[in-house]
């Protein structure tokens, strides 16, 4: 008996490796996306805090905002933005044959103090932020 | 025409209303002061998806939410009652029932808890009822 394993049988597993990496790479991009867009911001601490890391990785990103001056309204927009791009940078650079899921994480001094803000004109607390985010993507 | 948040706001509504044993409920934007000392509930509509089901002109809508309800309880009393708050919640609203008004029938995704946590003299927990709807 023989089995013959044809050349395109790699290349199809190559394929499938590539179209894996690209879906979780998109869901990784909706996930900081979805945080970054729902995030109030008033001096930047609190969108500047989001991490995302593979999955067993303890990073953890922790901005004060004590000392920053408020952001102008373009400023706010721009500081998304930055802060997209920066995580969107970390999702670039993760190792997709190593990665067994990523962990999206907020941990700012002042999150318990946010929704006391008058200035924010958010809609939504952190801890509601982070129920939206496991509704969307659950 | 009622919108269809409308009718699945009223859908939650009134079958939050209906629970037994449920304290006072501070509606979304109506005013209500808490009272130091006595448990209520702040229900709160959040949708989070509105998107079209299937292709073509004039698309099937889906509509995905949650329903988040805060329960608040007097701080300083261990967190028995939010805990017994919360699971007649989360009973009230278990997945894969339904919640209908006026036609519009909702679906229940999942029904759980967060964490609880001090919030000024109340102690609450989160339950969040996710929802969908086919429209």
């Amino acid at each position: 008996m023989q089995v013959t394993v044809a050349k395109s049988f790699f290349k199809k597993m190559d394929l499938l490796k590539e179209k894996t990496e690209q879906a979780v790479k998109t869901k990784a991009s909706e996930v900081v996306s979805d945080a970054v867009d729902l995030s109030p911001v008033d001096t930047g601490a609190f969108v500047e805090s989001w991490q995302i890391n593979p999955r067993g990785e303890r990073t953890r990103r922790s901005r004060s905002p004590a000392g920053r001056p408020r952001l102008s309204e373009a400023g706010r927009q721009a500081k998304r933005e930055e802060e997209r791009a920066r995580l969107m940078d970390r999702v670039a650079s993760f190792d997709f044959e190593q990665l067994s899921g990523f962990t999206v994480t907020n941990t700012a001094p002042h999150i318990g103090s946010i929704n006391q803000n008058n200035n924010l004109k958010t809609g939504l607390s952190p801890s509601e932020i982070q129920a939206v985010l496991k509704d969307r993507h659950r | 025409m009622a919108s269809i948040y409308d009718n699945i706001r009223a859908a939650f509504e009134v079958k939050l209303n209906s629970v037994t044993d449920v304290p006072s409920i501070a509606w979304e934007n109506l005013s209500f002061s808490p009272t130091t000392g006595q448990a209520y509930v702040k229900p709160r509509l959040i949708p989070t998806r509105r998107e079209p089901a299937v292709r073509g002109l004039n698309p099937q809508m889906y509509y995905q939410g949650i329903f988040r309800i805060e329960c608040y309880v007097p701080e300083g009393n261990g967190p028995a009652a939010a805990d017994d708050l919360a699971d007649k919640i989360i009973e009230a609203f278990e997945a894969t029932t339904d919640v209908s008004y006026s036609g519009t029938i909702v679906s229940i995704r999942y029904a759980e808890r967060e964490q609880g946590e001090l919030d000024g003299p109340f102690f609450m927990i989160p339950v969040n009822i996710g929802w969908y709807i086919y429209s």
